[in-house]
């Protein structure tokens, strides 16, 4: 029986097995080729068997296959062959081009001498298996797919969930107060709070001279940056409120328009600078910044985070404002109504005592004229005269209080108070030699800055009020002197009976009149005083001892050396004309 | 745990088969890979008793995969080549131009590493087991799906086994790994390794 025979007797079953199954010996002679190797190859088993395998399979007499075969033929451990390294080792195809792929396991099988072995290969199709895990690889690949994308959106919603936090926090703070400082600084809380920045500050854009004001800042030294003024265009907060588009500074230290002298200033170097602009409807009003010490900090995210803030606060800034604007011109409203209130008030009843004894005379006159003495008659006739006169002084302080008052703008120039002074002596002349009053005026004065017809009303008023509630007889001085600041402050100083504290508090007070104490006197004086002095950019004050005297004081802005008419003046006044 | 010292004759004999088998593997990396393959022993050391059980729960901390191949008859027990899952990942995606796609290993990688592990294995004890008579029987190398402590718990208590640990660094072309070569033998196998190893030293000397 030949060995072929042999094998089919004892390995026959195999005929029936799904798989592949072919045996080799050691002279790689193929002993056995099944009938599913035969199905799936197209090679019948007449044309293999009893054949050197190369005439079907040469690749597997020859290296590299050939050199692991030995090990099987010598009775050595099985060998396995993967579909990936080895896709065609038995060239079979299940039809319309396809590829069968196969897992090929080669065991030795002793042959029946007993001596050597056979090696049985058995060729599994994996066909199927590979393409559940291509499907596998693929649904796996798909589902990876759609867990980066879900990633995606989550994280996007994430970032829109903090936007939605920031504004929602940040509007709260908006709306919860209508204080331009509050609102600042609950915008710069919410933003550095969210973003977890290093400082961050508001520019608003002064409308005067286009320069950006640091409104409100927090963050370390946060004090030194407010109040901070940039020049239009200057830095980042000027570059963005010049463009309106918003600025990311990855680095400061790259990057030209970079302001340092701030960093300076604090000691803190900032890399990385966010800027976008403060727009409402008419243009920029200003610019959110916030800084970090880190290099490249801040990205698109942070701008979309920022933007849409910045679009609320700037509203709610300009809303403050506008609140702001209202409430000083209500206020200033009032005390004009208060004023007018009392203008009324006091312009009635000032006029109504000289117009009741002049009305008085005039009918004792028409009436009774020829029963009167001719020095009855004079006497009446010049208490009229006097009664008209004062009712024209008042009238003229009426006037002159309403130009002040509507006086939009004055141009203050230096003024020459040794004449302003010596003007208004002159028109109290009579009330001086009335009281035998001694005036003492200095050699020199400062110059200060002012406007010279309402400098004369408020000296003619000080001065009148010495001389008439001074001593008896009444000694005036005058004098001047630098003030805090650049001011000079002008005084006049009475030997009067002084004032109680608790009047002097009144003294200045639209339309007061201290009856006790000023029983000659009308309650427009002092505030007319006040008036033109604040009006020229000065202060009034009063200082008082009962039985001390009292002196009246008021200040006017110096005169800086180079304003000077031609020549050298200073605060003092020395060397003034 | 004990390395293997030169100055047991015996154990420097096993060693040497074990370097003998690993580069007989590596020749037949190359041929079948037709790539540079290269495999070094980098340790070989011997384990029992309490030793094998920590080296047991040593290797579970790791996300580890291999191939087992067992054998039986004067010789019996599994030889084991485990190695980092990722790496293996790689290593079979380099050798195959499969597409990196996933980083798992599915069933057809999974075969690719079982013939790349069986050849390593094959070289190794191709050589421990030669010189037994009767022939050492070996299965169909597989994959590896339990974990190496419950390999060792189903082949019984720990002392009764005895190891041979090999770390082999591993470098094709510019593919580089550490594996471990784990030889588990079951009670009385490697009492008769012995024997052979010090007949053939005899033999030689």
């Amino acid at each position: 029986m030949s060995q072929v025979e042999a094998v089919e007797r004892e390995l026959g079953f195999l005929d029936h097995v799904p798989m592949g199954v072919f045996v080799l010996r050691e002279d790689f002679v193929v002993l056995l080729w099944n009938y599913c190797l035969q199905e799936w190859t197209g090679i019948s088993q007449e044309e293999v068997v009893g054949k050197h395998v190369e005439v079907v399979l040469p690749h597997l007499s020859a290296p590299p296959y050939a050199v692991r075969l030995r090990n099987v033929f010598a009775g050595g451990l099985p060998l396995v062959f993967s579909s990936q390294l080895h896709p065609r080792l038995i060239p079979t195809s299940p039809g319309e081009g396809r590829v069968r792929v196969q897992y090929t396991t080669v065991t030795p099988v002793p042959a029946p001498d007993g001596m050597s072995f056979y090696a049985l290969f058995a060729v599994r199709d994996v066909t199927e298996r590979a393409r559940c895990v291509e499907v596998c690889r693929a649904m796996r690949a798909q589902a990876l797919e759609e867990a980066q994308e879900r990633k995606k959106v989550e994280a996007a919603l994430r970032r829109r969930n903090l936007e939605l936090s920031l504004l929602n926090k940040a509007s709260q703070a908006l709306t919860s107060t209508l204080d331009l400082d509050q609102v600042l600084a609950a915008v710069l809380e919410e933003v550095r709070r969210l973003l977890g920045v290093i400082a961050c500050s508001i520019w608003l854009v002064d409308p005067e001279t286009d320069e950006l004001v640091c409104q409100q800042s927090i963050g370390p030294q946060s004090e030194i940056v407010r109040g901070w003024r940039l020049a239009p265009g200057e830095g980042f907060v000027g570059w963005v409120a010049r463009t309106g588009e918003s600025l990311v500074a990855p680095d400061t230290w790259t990057d030209e328009r970079h302001f340092k002298g701030v960093d300076r200033q604090t000691g803190l170097l900032m890399r990385s600078i966010l800027t976008v602009p403060l727009r409402v409807k008419r243009g920029v009003i200003g610019v959110l910044q916030v800084m970090d010490t880190e290099p490249d900090r801040f990205d698109e995210t942070y701008l979309t985070l920022l933007e849409p803030l910045a679009t609320s606060a700037a509203i709610a800034i300009d809303n403050a404002r506008l609140v702001e604007t209202l409430r000083r011109q209500t206020a200033e409203l009032e005390v004009r109504n208060e004023e007018l209130d009392a203008f009324s008030h006091t312009a009635a009843h000032d006029l109504k005592g000289p117009l009741g004894y002049m009305v008085g005379f005039a009918k004792v006159l028409a009436e009774d004229y020829s029963a009167l003495a001719d020095e009855e008659v004079r006497r009446y006739l010049r208490l009229i005269v006097q009664g008209g006169q004062k009712m024209s002084n008042i009238i003229d302080s009426l006037l002159l209080l309403s130009s002040v008052r509507q006086a939009a703008e004055v141009k203050l120039e230096p003024l020459d108070m040794g004449h302003i002074v010596e003007e208004a002596r002159h028109r109290l002349a009579y009330m001086i030699e009335e009281h035998q009053a001694e005036i003492i005026s200095p050699p020199t004065w400062p110059v200060a800055l002012g406007y010279g017809p309402w400098v004369e009303e408020v000296w003619v008023n000080y001065l009148s009020n010495a001389i008439k509630y001074g001593g008896e007889p009444a000694r005036v001085e005058l004098g001047a002197e630098p003030a805090d600041g650049d001011e000079v402050r002008f005084w006049v100083r009475d030997n009067g009976p002084g004032i109680p504290p608790e009047d002097q508090a009144r003294l200045f007070v639209s339309f007061t009149r201290l009856d006790q104490v000023r029983a000659k006197g009308h309650g427009l004086g002092l505030s007319i005083v006040r008036r033109i002095v604040e009006k020229l950019g000065g202060r009034v004050g009063v200082e008082s001892e009962v039985g001390q005297g009292s002196v009246f004081s008021f200040t006017l802005p110096a005169v800086a050396r180079d304003e000077a008419t031609g020549k050298a003046t200073d605060k003092t006044g020395e060397g003034a004309s | 745990m004990s390395a293997i010292g030169s100055s047991d004759r015996g154990n420097e004999d096993l060693k040497e088969r074990v370097n003998a088998g690993v580069r007989r593997a590596a020749d037949v990396l190359s041929a079948t890979l037709r790539a540079s393959v290269r495999l070094e022993v980098l340790l070989v050391e011997l384990f029992s008793g309490p030793d094998l059980e920590r080296k047991a729960r040593e290797l579970q901390m790791e996300a580890l995969c291999g191939v087992q191949l067992a054998f039986k008859g004067p010789l019996s027990g599994v030889a084991l080549l485990l190695l980092p899952l990722a790496d293996a990942v790689q290593l079979v995606v380099a050798l195959t131009d499969d597409q990196p796609g996933t980083s798992e290993l599915d069933s057809i990688r999974i075969a690719t590493l079982v013939e790349l592990g069986s050849v390593v294995l094959n070289g190794v004890m191709g050589v421990i087991g030669s010189g037994f008579e009767p022939r050492v029987r070996y299965a169909l190398p597989v994959d590896l799906d339990d974990p190496v402590e419950a390999l060792l718990t189903s082949r019984g208590p720990a002392r009764d086994v005895t190891a041979v640990g090999v770390k082999t660094r591993c470098t094709i072309e510019q593919h580089r790994t550490t594996g471990e070569i784990l030889l588990l033998f079951d009670a009385g196998s490697v009492e008769r390794l012995w024997t052979v190893i010090g007949r053939e030293v005899g033999v030689r000397s």
